[in-house]
C-alpha cells in the first residue's frame, strides 16, 4: 500500500474529520459505481453509496494496515449494500428513470442501433432481477471475483451463489434470446 | 457426457478443474450444439464484462461530509446513518443550512428518500424548541 495512504488512513483512525473526507473522495467515484450497479437506480444508489461511507469509517479501526485497501473497502460497502437490500422492500424502477446506458462505440450506424438495442433489453433485463441477483451477477462480471470470492463477500453460501449466477443468467441469455431468435436454453 | 450449458458457464466464468475442463474440452470437439451454446454465452459474457463508466452525481462530496461527520460522532455504532441523523443535531442543521444555500433541496428530496424526512422532522423539533424558548 502506498505510504500516503497508509498515513491517511492512520489519521482517519485518529478522528480526522480532513483525512477521512480526503480518503474517501478517492474512492466515491468507485464507491457509488459499484452502488449503481447493485440498485441500477440513482436515488437508490446514492442512498446506499451514503450508507457505505458511513460505515466505512465507523469501520476503519478494523483494517489491518498489511492488507491492501480496495478489497476490505469493497467487502464494507457490499456488506453495507446487503445490509440496506435486507431491510428494505424490493424497488420495482420503471425503465423511464433508470439512467442510459451507454452507447456501443461501433462504426457501423445499423451495428451501433442494433448494439445498443441490445444493451437496452440487457440492461432491462438485469433491472428486472432480484437485487441480490444483480449483485452476484456484477461481482461476478464486473468486478472479476471468483464464485468463492463472492460468497465470501457476501457472506452467501457458495451452492446459492451459483444459483444466482445461473438463474440470473438465464434471464439475462433469454433477452438475448428474443432479438436473435436462438432457442431456449437447456 | 450429456451436454450441461450450467458447465459451459462455469467454464468461461474459469471455476472448472482441469479435469472437467479437458472433458467439457473433448465434449466440445464433437457437439456443435454446445459450440454453438459456448458462442451466444460468450457474447452475453462480454456484454456483461463490458465495463460500464458511471458519472459520479454532484451531491456525491456533500453526502461523504455528511456520512463523515455522521460516523465520527460517538454515538452512532451501531446505527445506520439516518439512525444517527434522527439522533445528532448538528448534522442535521448542517445539511439544512447547506440545502437551503445551494438550492439543493429539491435533489435532496430525490435523493435521500425517507431519510430526508426524519432530518425534516428532527428540524421541526428543533424549531419548536426555538420558538419556545423565544418565548420565556
Ligand atoms: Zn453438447
Amino acid at each position: 500500500m502506498a505510504c500516503e495512504e497508509l498515513a491517511l488512513i492512520v489519521a482517519c483512525r485518529e478522528g480526522s474529520l480532513e483525512a477521512c473526507s480526503q480518503l474517501l473522495s478517492q474512492y466515491e467515484g468507485y464507491i457509488y459505481s459499484l452502488c449503481y450497479r447493485f440498485s441500477h437506480q440513482r436515488e437508490e444508489a446514492l442512498e446506499m453509496a451514503q450508507e457505505a461511507m458511513f460505515r466505512l469509517i465507523q469501520a476503519l479501526p478494523s483494517f489491518q494496515p498489511n492488507r491492501r485497501f480496495k478489497p476490505w473497502l469493497r467487502r464494507v460497502v457490499i456488506n453495507s449494500c446487503l445490509n440496506l437490500i435486507r431491510h428494505k422492500e424490493p424497488a420495482t424502477i420503471p425503465l423511464e428513470n433508470a439512467e442510459r446506458w451507454p452507447a456501443a462505440t461501433a462504426a457501423d450506424p445499423a451495428a451501433q442501433a442494433e448494439a445498443l438495442e441490445i444493451q437496452h433489453s440487457l440492461h432491462k433485463a438485469l433491472q428486472d432481477l432480484p437485487v441480490i441477483t444483480r449483485l452476484v451477477i456484477v461481482l461476478r462480471h464486473q468486478e472479476g471475483l471468483s464464485y468463492q470470492e463472492i460468497a465470501d463477500e457476501t457472506g452467501l453460501p457458495i451452492g446459492t451463489v451459483r444459483t444466482h449466477l445461473h438463474r440470473g443468467r438465464q434471464r439475462l441469455r433469454a433477452a438475448l434470446s428474443e432479438h436473435y431468435a436462438w432457442e431456449a436454453s437447456l | 457426457m450429456n451436454c450441461d450449458y450450467d458447465l459451459l458457464a462455469q467454464y468461461l466464468d474459469g471455476e472448472l478443474a482441469d479435469n472437467a475442463r479437458c472433458q467439457l474440452l473433448s465434449h466440445l470437439r464433437d457437439c456443435p450444439v454446445c459450440r454453438r451454446e459456448l458462442g451466444r454465452l460468450r457474447f452475453l459474457w462480454l456484454e456483461l464484462n463490458n465495463p460500464v463508466e458511471i458519472a459520479p452525481p454532484a451531491e456525491l462530496p456533500y453526502l461523504r461530509q455528511q456520512a463523515v461527520r455522521a460516523a465520527l460522532a460517538h454515538e452512532t455504532a451501531g446505527l445506520t446513518f439516518w439512525e444517527s441523523q434522527r439522533l445528532a443535531w448538528t448534522p442535521v442543521l448542517l445539511a439544512a443550512g447547506f440545502l437551503a444555500d445551494s438550492g439543493l433541496l429539491n435533489t435532496m428530496a430525490k435523493t435521500a428518500g425517507y431519510g430526508l424526512r426524519i432530518s425534516l422532522q428532527g428540524l421541526g423539533r428543533l424549531g419548536m424548541q426555538l420558538v419556545k424558548g423565544r418565548g420565556k
